[in-house]
């Protein structure tokens, strides 16, 4: 019988679980048990079976997205674990391959299973947003992977820069400098300037806190994952799973509703958005960013010093997620953030692609050629929403 | 941006100055004080100087919010009632920066307030309470709170 229902196992019986499988393949010569007859196909023969016992798990498991595979004894089945129902219908293709009808097995949809230890703070690879990076004296979140003209990046806030506001050579870690390899260099980190249009007197403006950094050859990085903790606004860091980031949100400025975050200080928050498109001046400075959205829930604890970087995202349905922007500050109580829409991301850093799909680490198509000149243009990394070479 | 240092913003107090009390409570191994004189006239500003000390032994490893220390200060009259706070609505940059302080090692941040309030007037003249808070990764750490005598100005015709 091919049943879906959901389970939540927590860290480290997926040890036990494993290890229990494999002992039943220790012995496959032995004979079933008796509790096996009665479900089991009386069609198959004896070494079918103990052949379809051997295989079954290791197969199984070899697909994407599979948690675990045992055999249930009192039920006389095997049990698979997947992490979504579209997984079950690639375990009924390989069992029905092996022999077995669906009376045999069935399959749970459960949470996959990590080490205890995995949490936004410890290391990631691939890389994915939401995880902790270290630059020099400081630490801040990842943001999002992106594909982009320049190569394969991340991009973080402008102010995780050793300059803020000036394309340097900042060489970033993940988690820390401690017995790990940079994993990127800062690539793109525009100036900010006075004559923005809205720009106070006395200030010197952007429209986003963002910076781009460039991946070193060798480094994985998940495109369009996002870390996901075991919960929303319970300040856990422990790894739970992945969003999904299956669309980005290019156009708008102006936000309502829900949107959440997830950061290597508080975790997965989330708020409600109060203002949106307004003007924000960064404390202790004399910068000023345009047209940003500030989020909040009241009395709750959503951002703390750390969170810099975090990707900020709607959801849509289970773990998929819509990309929003960038998060950059808060309010000493930490239940306010502000955020840099991906719009004024992409319209100061070049356009990203930050969703999940094929093509990881391919860059975007270069920018269409002038024929109307002959000259071969020099190479350079497109800027603005016009992918205009500067 | 307010609170532009003035010509008399220093370091640490004179020795033995009178104007100084340096009481703080100790927080583990960590000490943080709020410095700052008894009283200021109306017409002029106040500096804050927030230290923080390790008083132990050890290494120790302080995670502070901001590119800088940062820190807030809290203006309470003799109701309890807060009439100024540094950092109201303020915007901070939410990166993290490790500060390794040796045994007997200080940071030191300075603060010269206005004594004008988030709408612009001037304090009157009278007691206020005082106490900073250290913006750490996840709290905030405050220094007890001392008095703050703001006097009038002096009259002009003498």
């Amino acid at each position: 019988m091919l049943s879906v229902t959901r389970s939540m196992r927590t860290a480290l019986l997926a040890g036990l679980i494993v290890l229990a499988a494999c002992q039943d393949l220790q012995d496959p010569v032995a004979p079933a048990a008796p509790d096996d007859a009665p479900l089991l196909s009386s069609a198959l023969t004896g070494q079918e079976m103990r052949a379809l016992r051997s295989q079954a798990i290791p197969e199984v498991l070899a697909l994407p997205q599979t948690v675990f595979g045992g055999f249930d004894d009192a039920r006389g089945q095997f049990v698979f674990g997947v992490e979504n129902p579209g997984v079950a219908r690639s375990v009924q293709a390989v069992m029905s391959r092996l022999g077995a009808s669906s009376s045999m097995y069935r399959v749970e949809v459960t949470e996959p299973i990590h080490f205890a230890n995995t949490t936004l703070r410890t290391v990631h690879r691939p890389t994915r947003g939401g995880i902790q990076i270290n630059y020099g004296n400081f630490v801040c979140t990842l943001g999002f992977n992106v594909d982009h003209a320049g190569g394969r990046s991340f991009i973080t806030n402008s102010h995780c820069t050793n300059q803020q506001g000036t394309t340097g050579t900042t060489t970033y870690f993940q988690p820390t400098s401690s017995g790990t390899s940079a994993i990127a260099t800062e690539a793109d980190d525009p100036a900010y300037a006075r004559n923005l249009p809205g720009c106070s007197r006395g200030k010197v403006c952007r429209m986003s806190d963002a910076a781009r950094a460039l991946y070193e050859p060798g480094v994985a990085s998940d495109r369009g994952l996002i870390a996901k903790t075991t919960g929303e606004n319970t300040g856990s860091l422990d790894v739970a799973g992945t969003f999904t980031i299956s669309s980005q949100n290019d156009t708008n400025t102006s936000f309502s509703g829900t949107l959440h975050k997830v950061g290597r200080t508080r975790g997965w928050g989330s708020g409600n958005v109060t203002q949106s498109c307004v003007t924000v001046n960064v404390s202790g400075t004399n910068l000023q960013l345009l047209c940003q959205t500030l989020v909040q829930n009241s009395g709750v604890s959503i951002v703390q010093g750390g969170d810099s970087g975090s990707p900020v995202f709607r959801r849509l349905s289970g773990d998929d997620v819509e990309l929003v922007g960038i998060l950059w500050g808060g309010n000493t109580s930490g239940d306010l953030f502000v955020f840099s829409p991906l719009r004024n991301i992409q319209d100061e850093l070049g356009s990203v692609v930050a969703t999940a799909g094929s093509g990881n680490g391919e860059n975007p198509p270069p920018p269409p050629v002038d024929e109307d000149d002959d000259e071969p243009s020099p190479p350079c990394v497109p800027r603005g929403r016009g992918n205009n070479c500067k | 941006m307010d609170g532009e240092p003035r010509a008399w913003t220093f370091l640490a107090p004179p020795p033995g100055d009178p104007r100084f009390d340096v009481s703080a409570p100790v927080l583990d191994s960590l000490r943080i004080l709020l410095l700052a004189p008894d009283s200021v006239a109306q017409h002029e500003a106040v500096a804050f100087q927030l230290r923080v000390e390790n008083m132990s032994d050890r290494v120790l490893d302080l995670y502070l919010r901001g590119r800088e220390l940062t820190f807030d200060l809290v203006v309470r009259d003799d109701r309890e009632t807060t009439i100024w706070r540094r950092l109201e609505g303020a915007m901070i940059p939410a990166l993290l920066r490790l500060e390794t302080l040796q045994p007997g090692g200080v940071l030191v941040a300075t603060y010269v307030w206005d004594l004008r309030v988030a709408e612009g007037a001037r304090v009157p003249p009278g007691v206020y309470h005082v106490h900073a808070e250290l913006l750490m990764e996840e709290t905030r750490i405050p220094t007890p709170p001392r008095t703050l005598r703001i006097t009038p100005p002096p009259d002009p015709e003498g």
